[in-house]
């Protein structure tokens, strides 16, 4: 068995980098550990570089476990890419447990999730999978209050329950067709009649992958962690973790069950239809700033879910845009909401009143990031929805399409509260809200990237060939 | 040779006993002990079929090996989480986990 290990460099790097930053939160001194930081971004850059070069490159290794291809690689690169723009907001942060720790657990599950997106195989998935999910329950527990050990409590023992069922369901799978491997199991399939076992084996890995995307009926954890997690995690949960579930649900549903297409796709537009009615009703009801957040990504795992129900490279396609341009809005209004926590701020909704006057910068951010949730012209967000929303049409789902649509129209009436706030409230005080540097170069990026790819899309499109 | 069948219905029996433990015990720990027995329910399928299904490959043997391996990861995980929410809490009964409304 030969290995290129040119085709592993951004996995091993990440790996690398992440013992790194532990070993230096175990010997570096106090003063030194401030650096770790910026040892990981170097990290996270030198991975992103070492990536541009696999563009392109389609191949496989570990004897078809592990694959490389373009799909896999442009996840990686969005994963990368908001990741490091985490670490760079969160460098100047006071952390609630050591930062190598909570850089180092990032990695490790930033490195999980890459592994995840190239998986081809059900041993490789579930490993992937389980060092996703592994150190994401650490850093929502490492506030160590109640809240915090609530909300990681929850996750733990739901997203065990569902890495459960998603395995059970491997099981089956492998018992009826003697393979691990996707495109193996793929060939013993075909032409084969659809048996009663498959069909259990199958709906058991929509429900432990839907865990991991949050998708309603299996959303519980979402609001909770949001919530209770110390912020910069949350940040991070919002776009890693979630990452690697589209990633794996994009792998093995078109690849390794491509006979029972037709059932699944529909299995999708069912979890689509529930995650967007139920998160963007529960989403209303919330005077919690993070907890709206938290039903609003639960919502728009539905919007994401449109592009699996429409089951071709399309969809699939729409599906990457519009993940990147959800990541990034998400990602960009945590971070907004880090700067305020910071000034012990930001719980609330009333808390962000006259935010306009206290910090116009944040402010602005704050209101681009949330319409390109909503999906205004000329944003990032509209973009996504448009391509998502075409194919849906061009699938002969119209009706998905227009339960989208009326979706985001439902959706404007819990974001506009927030920017109301922000724009038409006095602020209690007059005084401003001091933002450290690099938190405000990250929120500024995802600002620029927003509108850049709200005004010209083709600039990532072209990228992932659409 | 004891029919495969056997294996299949064992393991479906121990899957819904820990899933009836999750469901129904409320303490934190007897809960993890339950999904512990789902896990290894989901083991002795992938034993079973690989003796079964795939002989001439152990597959499904390595995947069990993998599997336990993850299992001791997060039952030290998990048992770390519940010690840190009874230290906060002097509980460990679900029930009173309620900061959060489900």
């Amino acid at each position: 068995m030969q290995i290129e290990w040119i085709n592993l460099m951004p996995e091993l790097i990440i790996f690398g980098i992440a013992i790194a930053v532990l070993l230096g939160e175990m010997y570096f001194s106090t003063n030194a550990k401030r650096f770790l930081g910026i040892l990981s971004l170097l990290g996270i850059v030198a991975a992103l570089f070492s990536l541009t070069s696999l563009y392109g490159v389609e191949a496989t290794e570990f004897m078809g476990m592990f694959s490389i291809d373009l799909t896999a690689t442009v996840l990686k690169g969005i994963l990368l890419v908001t990741t490091a723009l985490v670490v760079l907001a969160t460098s100047r942060s006071r952390m609630t447990i050591g930062e190598g720790e909570f850089y180092s657990m990032m990695l490790f599950s930033v490195l999980g999730t890459m592994f995840m997106a190239s998986a081809n195989d059900l041993i490789m998935l579930f490993i992937a999978l389980e060092l996703t999910v592994l150190p994401a329950y650490i850093l929502v527990g490492s506030k160590k209050t109640a809240g915090s050990a609530e909300a990681a409590l929850k996750y733990f023992l739901l997203g065990l329950v569902a890495s459960v069922i998603l395995l059970y369901g491997m099981s089956l799978v492998y018992g009826l067709t003697g393979q691990t491997n996707f495109t193996a199991i793929a060939n013993a399939l075909a032409g084969q009649a659809i048996q009663p076992l498959l069909l259990v084996g199958m709906v058991m890995i929509v429900v432990g992958l839907g865990f991991k995307v949050a998708a309603v009926p299996f959303h519980f954890w979402a609001p909770d962690v949001y919530e209770g997690a110390p912020v910069p995690v949350a940040s991070f949960l919002a776009v890693g973790p979630k990452a690697g579930g589209f990633a794996a649900l994009i792998h093995f549903f078109p690849v390794a069950l491509a006979v029972a297409a037709p059932i699944w796709a529909g299995l999708f537009a069912i979890l689509a239809v529930l995650s967007m009615l139920l998160g963007n009703l529960a989403a209303l009801a919330q005077t919690q700033v993070r907890r709206l957040l938290g039903y609003s990504a639960v919502a728009h795992t539905g919007y994401l879910l449109v592009g699996l129900a429409v089951a071709d490279s399309f969809g699939y396609t729409s599906l990457i845009f519009y993940f990147l341009v959800y990541s990034l809005a998400a990602l960009g209004s945590f971070l907004v909401i880090l700067a305020t926590t910071e000034r012990g701020l930001g719980e609330n909704v009333t808390d962000f009143a006259g935010l306009y006057k206290r910090a116009p910068m944040l402010a602005l951010a704050m209101a681009i990031f949330l319409f390109s949730l909503v999906g205004i012209p000329p944003l990032a967000g509209f973009m996504g929805k448009v391509y998502l929303f075409s194919a849906a049409v061009q699938g002969d789902l119209i009706w998905l399409a227009v339960i989208g649509v009326l979706n985001s129209v439902v959706s404007f009436g819990y974001y506009v509260t927030v920017i109301r706030q922000m724009y038409f409230v006095n602020p209690p005080t007059n005084e401003g809200l001091p933002v450290s540097k690099p938190l405000y170069l990250s929120i500024v990026l995802i600002m620029a990237a927003v509108v850049f790819l709200g005004v010209y899309p083709s600039a990532f499109l072209s990228i992932i060939n659409l | 040779m004891i029919p495969l069948s056997y294996y299949l219905i064992l393991s479906g029996v121990l899957f819904a006993i820990g899933m009836a433990g999750v469901l129904l015990r409320r303490n934190a720990v007897a809960v993890l002990l339950s999904v512990e027995i789902m896990l290894n329910s989901a083991n002795l399928n992938l034993v079973a079929f690989s003796r079964y299904i795939a002989p001439e490959q152990a597959s499904g043997q390595m995947f069990a090996l993998f599997v336990m391996a993850i299992g001791a990861a997060e039952v030290a995980v998990g048992l770390a989480l519940i010690l840190m929410i009874y230290r906060n809490l002097q509980s460990v009964n679900l029930d009173q986990f309620n900061i959060f409304k489900w």
